[in-house]
């Protein structure tokens, strides 16, 4: 059994003349968390579409607990959740019919765990997808993705449009599962602040290309020491940096321009 | 399988509001008999009427929005991805998604059409109709089923916004084409019920070819709505281009007949040269026409039957083609070391009888309002016209010193010596009008034409030796 999660070996990804991923490689360990960062359009979302076999990439490779996905995409998914980006269930169903046909899916499905879940969100098992709050949808994405006991978790952009409460209950949620059972967790978003409580890989894309990868503790002692360096004076400002001071220094450039 | 109908179930549970409408057009029909204007006797019939025609709207509209949904639309709104992130191979949603489909327009069709059945509709249909009330519902739930596939494939192509849409315009019309001049080629030989079974046949093909590229689009191309669009325009034209091929080669082997395929023949012979001509084997309807050399066995193939006016002589023969609503004057010459078939330049409206003139070089034709026209054979210049008789049995007169007649009355033929006296008797002929004539003097010992059982054999009156044809 390979120590990867995921590999990624060279992966270009391509919309007619566009490149949104441009030969990227990258590895997600078994057990980590790993954050995918970028600016809107960076490829983020096509990376996260060609690593769940729903679209095949146009060079390279991407391999998912071990198993190539685009050829044993339907098998894999007994064991990755997934919240996605535009919380795509039908809108028409209910919470509860939402469960029970996830339910005739999956192996390992406990449908407690849906219900416990669902009642710390306080969502109404009778509510209409389509009728909760974007909070909510998400909220109820996460409580089928982790009732099904994934070895890798999936998360695009899963705090896109929450409040503060709801962010931090679904990130809360994250954190227990992964105390409790210490599943892989890729997760793409904006909330640096949160992830940066979470994460213990970071890697950064710009314009289709992997700009950044590394742990989060090292990527922070590297961009110290460079702007230690880049002090005229020597002295350089010895406050901690954040994820999101790196963020910038790596992918604001181009909005500067 | 289980994964498959766990997607029927739940697209069945999304769309139930299908047979919420159904039943709506249901009471719809129920109102009917009781619409103002509608005597009692009328009540009956107005149930059936409205029944059926509410039915077949429902379920053909039904067919057209699902169509363009099924796949298209939720492509265009992303909504392919909540599949696509489960346990679910692609071919099952599909599967599912097709069950679902049709089990939905199936069953809006039985809800409205059912009070059809129940006032006496069946009985109805076949009166009006002429058809059983199967073949009526089996032809409207495969136009619904084909109009469904077809919205399918315009849905998929239409919201996938891509340029790829002009090369499949591009190769639906370079298909259509291509098949339209393959059942041409049938119709040629007058194979109207060979053309329609391979129509038939085309479409079933063409119905499969869209169900199994639908799975293959969603297993190739998955959410990506350009992709899958690519995807489902190769695997269709592909499919598509390998079944024109396959019709192709079949149309080749049907038009490739020789004269032993005649099946059921007519003939006409002068001199060494006869028109033959028939059903051939195999072929259903298919006929195809020869100029044969009764000697040596040479065949020339017409390249369409005659249609009528086959005029024939040792030197000379001449016939019509119908082709696009006229017809066509071909002619050959038979004193050519090979003769060729070749078109005159006069084609007439009518069904025409015409001569030849004893030079072979001009030909009259007669049409069914009694006008000769009198046309230089080679260049297809009209010489002159003129009022001769209105018939429509213009014959020829039998050349002087005929050796051998027919005795179209009793079905046999029969050789005649030029005292009159009778000989010999041969073959059976099919029909009077496709008899044995009579051939020109001096020619005893050329064979002719006849039919025995289904085959046309060449029949020597005077031995009574018998040949088949090679």
């Amino acid at each position: 059994m390979t120590d990867q999660a995921i590999e990624i070996a060279n992966v270009t990804i391509r919309y007619g003349t566009l490149t949104a991923v441009r030969d990227v490689t990258l590895n997600v360990p078994r057990g980590a968390v790993y954050a995918l960062l970028g600016r809107n359009g960076a490829g983020k979302s096509s990376l996260v579409r060609s690593i769940l076999g729903q679209r095949k990439p146009d060079a390279g490779a991407i391999r998912v607990l071990g198993e190539d996905v685009w050829t044993h995409r339907a098998a894999l998914m007994q064991r990755v959740g997934v919240v996605s980006e535009d919380a795509d269930a039908p809108p028409e169903m209910t919470v509860a019919q939402l469960a029970r046909f996830s339910a005739q899916l999956y192996a390992r499905w406990d449908p407690k765990e849906v219900g416990d879940r669902l009642e710390r969100f306080e969502i109404s098992p009778r509510a209409k997808f389509g009728a909760l709050s974007k909070g909510q949808k998400k909220q109820t994405l996460l409580a089928l993705a982790l009732a099904m006991s994934p070895d890798l978790l999936i998360l695009d952009d899963p705090t896109l449009g929450l409040d503060v409460v709801a962010r931090k209950s679904l990130f809360d949620e994250v954190i227990t599962e992964l105390a409790d059972r210490g599943i892989t967790v890729l997760i793409t978003t904006h909330d640096l602040g949160g992830i940066e409580m979470l994460a213990d890989r970071v890697a950064i894309m710009k314009n289709g290309s992997l700009v950044v990868e590394d742990e989060l503790d090292a990527l922070k002692t590297r961009f110290r020491r460079i702007r230690f360096a880049a002090q005229p004076d020597g002295f350089g400002d010895s406050a901690p940096l954040s994820l999101e001071d790196i963020f910038i220094a790596v992918s604001g450039e181009g909005a500067q321009r | 399988m289980n994964a498959t109908l766990v997607i029927a179930r739940r697209e069945l549970t999304e769309k139930r509001f299908v047979f919420v409408t159904a039943l709506a057009f249901l009471a719809l029909v129920l109102a009917v008999p009781f619409m103002p204007g509608v005597h009692d006797d009328e009540r009956a019939g107005a149930l059936i009427i409205g029944s059926l025609i509410l039915a077949t709207a429902l379920s053909v509209g039904l067919a057209a929005i699902l169509g363009g949904s099924i796949v298209g639309r939720e492509l265009a709104d992303g909504r392919l991805s909540f599949y696509f992130s489960k346990p679910l191979p692609a071919t099952s949603i599909w599967w599912g998604k097709l069950i679902a489909a049709m089990t939905l327009i199936l069953a809006s069709f039985v809800i409205v059409g059912f009070p059809a059945l129940l006032a006496g509709g069946a009985a109805a249909l076949r009166g009006w109709t002429a058809q059983g009330t199967g073949s009526i519902f089996g032809f409207i739930l495969s136009g619904a089923l084909a109009l469904f596939l077809l919205a399918h494939v315009i849905g998929t192509f239409v919201r996938s916004r891509s340029a790829w849409f002009l090369f499949d315009f591009s190769a639906a019309v370079i298909c259509g084409t291509a098949m339209w001049m393959l059942v041409r080629a049938l119709l040629t030989g007058f194979a109207q019920l060979l053309a329609l079974r391979m129509v038939e046949a085309f479409a079933v093909f063409l119905a499969l070819s869209v169900i199994a590229g639908g799975a293959w689009q969603l297993e190739r191309g998955r959410t990506d709505r350009r992709r899958s669009h690519m995807e489902l325009s190769r695997f269709l034209w592909v499919s598509i281009g390998c079944g024109v091929l396959i019709v192709a080669a079949f149309v080749a082997w049907v038009v490739s007949v020789r004269p032993g395929d005649l099946k059921v023949s007519g003939g006409r012979q002068s001199g060494q040269w006869a028109f033959i001509g028939g059903v051939a084997k195999n072929r259903l309807d298919y006929r195809a026409a020869f100029l044969y050399n009764v000697v040596d066995g040479r065949a020339v193939r017409l390249t369409a039957p005659p249609w009528n006016g086959v005029g024939i002589r040792p030197d000379l023969a001449t016939w019509f083609v119908r082709s696009d609503g006229v017809y066509e004057l071909w002619f050959a010459r038979l004193s050519d070391a090979h003769p060729k078939p070749r078109y005159t330049g006069i084609a007439v409206k009518q069904w025409s009888s015409t001569w030849l003139s004893s030079d072979g070089l001009h030909v009259r034709v007669l049409d069914r309002q009694g006008i000769v026209s009198e046309y230089d054979l080679a260049s297809g210049k009209l010489l002159r016209a003129y009022r001769w008789t209105r018939t429509h049995e213009a014959r020829p007169p039998l050349p002087a010193g005929a050796r051998y007649v027919v005795d179209i009355g009793n079905g046999r033929i029969v050789a005649a010596m030029a005292n009159g006296s009778a000989l010999m008797q041969g073959g059976r002929i099919l029909r009077s009008e496709q008899g044995i004539w009579p051939s020109a003097g001096g020619v005893a010992t050329i064979p002719l034409l006849a039919r025995v059982g289904d085959q046309m054999v060449l029949w020597n009156p005077l031995t009574g030796e018998r040949r088949a044809i090679r």
